[in-house]
């Protein structure tokens, strides 16, 4: 198949000029089912070096290349950080039928995701670095909400329903999977869709059909990752959107003006507002956890997001991070292991403006303050 | 938090390259005419459906761009037609919340008619071309920056913004 050569425009040519050819690697075996497309290892012929290629599925002719792609692409060419993975190149298929869908995106690779670790008694974390949401964190500085953060642990270990927190082999942990990833502009509120964020990690505000949100949006999804590593098993395991702020409000209280100012006004709260009074259950329902993951829970999981300060979230996540810091990922010493983490993320207000990171031989934790 | 936003700025250094040299775009005669009238009906496009400003901007740059990586061919008027819907799918995409389908796209008085696989096949074209940068430095960007730092927060400051 002829390319294109530079300064000649020939579009029933190859499109693929400016981008190597998917033949530069050889595809070992399908590792899972993305947003939009399926994710293969394979290995780069050149160097050698394993990579995970994600098929850019190009179903829907009438749209044309898909936005989910393209927005996930225009946010990974903007972000770089050890703990957000990496966009190494996108490469395309040299077969004829191109338009058909042969647009790959080159990932590094990534040993493992959060989905079923916890199922793998054997598996023990001791290496320091799963920095779970420093890197969630540079995607809020830089304006970048993700949108879709899920844990999916127990239950659902099948291919398509991988979790998009991956670990490799080292214990270092990446954000991926920015397909519903969009940026924010912290003054402009500008209507944002609210259909986003897998429905059990979908946060209240925007199951009441808020336009206008913010970091806090994340920040619920990793409450609940949060309370279901504890628990067991998803905590608001809704089937659709009613079912799903039913279970909210079952266990965080049904929402008013007090708890959260505003919220009769959301544009879906007349239709799906409780219709008896519920108490908020948290606490009762979660009594076997610790106290210190109890209390970092309730500010995780508040109703109103306008309480969620990003500062105070941050220490949440941090703690989250202690959290995976405490070796072994087994179910059952997860549970054991709540009192040493919960120890280390205690909520002294004098620690609240701080971060706290691991050691490099993770036999201490360095506090850096913000 | 401020570094990590100057280090945005920084990052794409292509595109600023391409910024400096758009005026080429324009110097170059048997370019300037057509380039026009498709940067026109683009904008009206962008009107057409609401579009934002920063959807109208990024379209124009990636035309700009696009247009320098390739020689324009006369005899082929229809070509940067087709260029420009290619670029105010990519832009609305890039940055609007609902987006139209490729033929709804082409309104307002549009001499040629493409068919969404023609269009899908040149969005590759011009997404490969721009290395598939898409978020470049725009004037935009520092308005933003600026008027936060002017403290002009009024209602009025932001429907200015809205529409310039």
């Amino acid at each position: 198949m002829a390319m294109a050569a530079p300064g000649q425009l020939n579009v029933n040519e190859s499109p693929s000029w400016g981008s190597r050819s998917v033949d530069c690697f050889e595809k070992l075996e399908q590792i899972g089912e993305g947003t939009y497309g399926q994710v293969y290892m394979a290995r780069e012929i050149k160097t050698g070096e394993i990579v995970a290629l994600k098929k850019i599925r190009m179903d829907n002719e009438r749209e044309g290349f898909p936005i989910t792609a393209i927005r996930e692409i225009k946010i990974l060419k903007k972000l770089h950080h050890e703990n957000v993975i990496n966009l190494k190149e996108i490469v395309t298929s040299p077969d004829g039928n191109k338009y058909k869908g042969g647009i790959y995106m080159v990932f590094e690779y990534m040993d493992h995701d959060l989905t079923g670790l916890a199922d793998r008694p054997g598996m023990r974390f001791t290496v320091p670095q799963i920095k779970l949401l420093t890197g969630l964190h540079y995607c809020h500085v830089n304006q970048v909400l993700h949108r879709d953060i899920k844990g999916v642990l127990l239950l659902m270990p099948s291919k398509d329903t991988c979790s998009n927190l991956l670990i490799d082999n080292e214990g270092n942990l990446k954000l991926a999977d920015f397909g519903l990833a969009r940026s924010f502009s912290n003054e402009h509120n500008a209507n944002l869709t609210n259909r986003v964020i897998t429905l059990w990690y979908r946060p209240p505000e925007l199951l009441l059909g808020t336009t206008r949100y913010g970091p806090a949006v994340d920040m619920w999804s990793v409450g609940c990752i949060f309370a279901e590593l504890l628990h067991g098993k998803p905590i608001f395991p809704g089937k659709d959107e009613p079912e799903q702020l039913n279970k909210i409000f079952e266990l965080c209280g049904a929402p008013d003006e007090v708890n959260w100012p505003g919220v009769s006004k959301t544009p879906w709260y007349n239709q799906f507002k409780p219709t008896r009074p519920m108490k908020r259950r948290l606490r009762e329902v979660f009594r076997h956890f610790d106290r210190h993951a109890l209390e970092l829970l309730e500010k995780m999981l508040t109703l109103d997001p306008a309480q969620k300060g990003q500062d105070k979230l941050w220490i949440c996540t941090c703690c989250l991070c202690r959290f995976f810091l405490v070796g072994n990922m087994s179910r059952s010493n997860l549970q054991a292991n709540t009192a040493t983490l919960a120890g280390i993320c205690i909520f002294h207000n004098s620690l609240k403006h701080s971060i706290w990171l691991p050691s490099a031989d993770s036999s201490h934790i360095i506090l850096y303050a913000l | 938090e401020e570094a990590y936003g100057y280090n945005n700025l920084n990052s794409d250094d292509d595109n600023n390259n391409n910024n400096n040299s758009n005026n080429n775009v324009h110097l170059d005669s048997c370019l300037s005419q057509p380039r026009r009238e498709a940067v026109e009906w683009m904008l009206k496009v962008n009107a057409h459906y609401g579009f934002s400003a920063l959807t109208a901007t990024l379209a124009v740059t990636y035309l700009d761009r696009f247009l320098l990586s390739f020689h324009f061919q006369r005899e082929k008027p229809w070509m940067i037609q087709l260029v420009a819907v290619t670029c105010i799918s990519l832009a609305a995409k890039v940055e609007e919340t609902q987006v139209p389908l490729l033929l709804d796209l082409q309104v307002q008085d549009t001499k040629y008619l493409f068919e969404a696989k023609t269009i899908q096949r040149m969005e590759l074209l011009v997404l490969s071309t721009l290395k598939w940068k898409m978020h470049p430095v725009t004037p935009l960007s520092f308005l933003d920056h600026i008027i936060r730092r002017l403290g002009l927060r009024t209602h009025l400051h932001w429907e200015f913004l809205r529409r310039c």
